[in-house]
């Protein structure tokens, strides 16, 4: 029995252990890939950068992307990107990006974004991620294990008998998503003023830019009337007092909009009590006519 | 010779550690699982070793079967399948079969059929999570079901058959050139739209909301079987992440369950096989060692329920239970042979074979005190920072307001680091509601 106890127990195949110990979780992945890898100065390829988690449910990312400097980038494409909620947009001018996914990602590659780049000097180089972070949909935020693998690109001169490549442009004919607006205020923020907020999608050609505007009286006009600002979420709205009509309009990078109305808060009340006064003029208003008809038939005193 | 080849065993294989258990009256070092079964005694215990190993294993007779080891009790999910019908097609995408207690999914087959039910023809299509099925005849009904497969091809999880009917891709409506917006609505009328319908289960007179893309959209109550309906139209064709999830009886929310699907346009796209993992709550928080705790919840009616508790150490406990006829299911924890620490219990149910995921569980502590849960209100939970009993795009825009702004107030700093970053928003999205 001592020696059976020192030799201690056999294991044969199965996986008992993954019982009690720790299992090995295999990490996510952003996978960057160029079409082409090679191209000439002038030429534009496409640049993606996908996620992949299959072992595990994540629910946030971001990192900087990294851009050989003999390469520019042209436009950025996020229409069809995994990521619902962006709290920091990758634009041509930046390279940070952070977003987050309700309901958590657990799956083979899903589109984060990607970009148009064109060659603007000869060059070979790699295209990748730095400070990735992917973090883990338990109500932790822990940090998932991340495997960036970059991708190589290779610009050569170009041929001045050739003429460049160049990307096609998404065709985008379509607005984009219907969404609602909402109203709130919360210490702390905006020094306590009422704010909008607001969030949509495009598929095809993503989200460009937010703008808002509002407006005071019985009927919104049409939109070219309208003071428009661009905005970001949360934004402030100028009447505080919710009397005006707050306007939000999405538009994608293919110049599409939709337009969101919420209709002023305060004007409900008065509409309500608009309409007791109309129904109060209006009662007394008949009654007045029918006692001055009632005073007309009725028979003349007689008076001697 | 017998010890030569006990030594040679153990030199190839690799051993596995027992550990000490204890109770108030004795401590079990070391045990060893033999091949035969035995009895130890002393004045004050009896310990029996079961004629089981660690593997699984199964023994008949006539009158009995005997199945041994804790791998009989593994967990997986089913796949819930997407189905979108196309030209000569039908497209099928599932959620990953997610898998523990012994085993793991290593691919998928679909399986197809012209009759409802069967019997399939089924095709490895490896470890991924869609597939086409192309080749099939316009205006016939097909029938698929997508099965999970350990190491060895074993079919360990199947989902809720999924139709599709092909046809011959619809004359697309022409679109008007682009151009710039009007004011009051949208600048263009939107293409010609696809449908979504989703269907499942989740508890008798459940409130269950569908989210799109992460926001609210549509909402509808289950049947006092738990089975509901919902039904999403006018959606532009693309892929959406569709998020289900329902609220009991007594208020508790589920866990939610994430579905990405694609629409196409004049096109009904249906997610079959939704079932809800059940909802948990723990009567006590902490419990003095010895005192029972008492784990209820609801599921589908009748539904099998899987208790699942883990603690310090190598410290678990492990139950079955049947819901009612009202969904309902309840379990009390003997906290006598549990260690002092800290538990997490979890739980999931069956249904015709079909498995929910785990839940996310509740926590309680065995220690030397007893107390009661406090009454849960539904806007308690973290991360509601304008206290509108959401989690939704208006918490959202608070924590974008403070990201990275020096000083932020205590509240929306949900990891206490002094600081809204990137693992606050990670918190936020795990408690979204929309």
């Amino acid at each position: 029995m001592n020696l059976v106890k020192t030799i201690m127990v056999a294991r044969w195949g199965a996986v008992v252990g993954a019982v009690f110990a720790a299992s090995v979780v295999s990490a996510a992945t952003i996978t960057v890939e160029v079409t082409p890898p090679s191209l000439r100065v002038g030429d534009q390829a496409i640049v993606s950068f996908q996620l992949e988690s299959t072992q595990e449910e994540v629910n946030a990312v971001a990192g900087t992307v990294v851009i050989p400097p003999f390469l520019a980038v042209r436009e950025v494409r996020d229409g069809g990107s995994v990521m619902n909620f962006w709290i920091r947009r990758l634009t041509t001018d930046g390279s940070a990006f952070s977003g987050v996914i309700p309901g958590g990602f657990q799956g083979e590659r899903a589109e984060l974004f990607s970009l148009v780049v064109e060659g603007v000097i000869e060059g070979r180089g790699d295209l990748g991620v730095n400070d990735g972070q992917v973090l883990r949909n338990d109500g932790s935020g822990t940090v998932a294990p991340l495997v960036v693998r970059p991708a190589s690109v290779t610009v050569a001169h170009a041929v001045p008998a050739v003429a460049p490549a160049v990307v096609p442009v998404v065709p985008d004919a379509t607005p984009p998503e219907p969404f609602a607006l909402q109203l709130g205020r919360a210490p702390g923020v905006l020094d306590g003023r009422w704010f909008v907020v607001f969030a949509t999608q495009d598929k095809d050609s993503g989200i460009a830019r937010y703008e808002v505007a509002e407006w005071r009286g019985s009927r919104l006009p049409p939109a070219k009337q309208l003071t428009w600002r661009l905005a970001e979420s949360p934004y402030p709205i100028s009447d505080q007092a919710r009397r005006s009509y707050v306007v939000v309009r999405a538009t994608d990078r293919a110049g599409n909009t939709w337009v969101s109305v919420l209709p002023p808060v305060a004007a409900m009340k008065y509409k309500f009590w608009l309409i007791w006064a109309i129904l109060a003029v209006g009662i007394v208003a008949i009654a007045l006519i029918a006692w001055r008809r009632s005073r007309r038939s009725a028979p003349p005193s007689v008076h001697g | 010779m017998a010890v030569a080849l006990l030594l040679g065993s153990a030199l190839v294989v690799r051993p596995l550690l027992a550990t000490d258990y204890t109770s108030n009256s004795f401590i079990l070092r070391d045990p060893v699982i033999v091949v035969e079964g035995g009895r130890a005694t002393s004045t004050s215990f009896e310990y029996f070793s079961s004629t089981s190993q660690t593997d699984i294993g199964e023994s008949t007779s006539t009158t009995f079967i005997q199945r041994a080891g804790f791998l009989y009790f593994p967990v997986v999910t089913s796949p819930v399948v997407t189905a979108t019908a196309g030209n000569a097609q039908v497209a099928l995408t599932w959620t990953a079969a997610s898998a523990s207690l012994g085993w793991t999914v290593s691919g998928y087959e679909v399986g197809q059929s012209t009759t409802s039910g069967g019997t399939y023809s089924y095709t490895n299509v490896g470890a991924v999570t869609s597939s086409t099925q192309s080749g099939l005849t316009n205006g016939t009904a097909y029938y698929f079901v997508v099965r999970g497969l350990d190491a060895f091809s074993n079919a360990i999880a199947t989902s809720t058959e999924a139709t599709g009917t092909p046809a011959a891709t619809p004359t697309p409506t022409p679109t008007p050139t682009p151009g710039g917006g009007t004011g009051g609505g949208a600048s263009l009328p939107r293409p010609a739209a696809g449908t979504i319908s989703a269907s499942g289960t989740a508890y008798p007179g459940a409130l269950v909301q569908l989210l799109k893309d992460g926001q609210f959209t549509v909402t509808t109550i289950a049947a006092t079987d738990g089975t509901f309906t919902l039904r999403l139209a006018n959606l532009t064709p693309a892929t959406y992440r569709f998020i289900i999830s329902a609220t009991d009886s007594d208020g508790r929310r589920s866990d939610p369950m994430t579905v990405a699907a694609t629409v196409t346009a004049n096109t009904t796209t249906t997610i079959v096989g939704i079932l809800l993992a059940p909802t948990i709550g723990t009567d006590k928080v902490e419990v003095r060692r010895g005192e029972a705790v008492v784990v209820s919840g609801q599921s589908a009616p009748g539904a099998n329920v899987a208790i699942l508790g883990d603690g310090p150490g190598d410290a678990e406990f492990f139950a079955t239970q049947a819901a009612g006829a009202d969904g309902r299911y309840r379990y009390e924890v003997d906290t006598g042979q549990l260690v002092l620490g800290g538990y997490r219990v979890r739980s999931r149910a069956t249904v015709d074979g079909v498995n929910s995921p785990l839940n996310r569980g509740e926590r309680f502590t065995v220690g030397e005190r007893t107390v009661i849960t406090p009454p849960q209100r539904s806007c308690d939970g973290p991360a509601d920072f304008n206290h509108d009993c959401r989690v939704n795009i208006i918490d959202f825009s608070i924590l974008v307001y403070w990201f990275y702004r020096p000083n932020p107030l205590s509240s929306v700093d949900l990891s206490s680091d002094g600081r809204v970053d990137l693992t606050d928003f990670s918190i936020l999205i795990y408690h979204w509601t929309g």
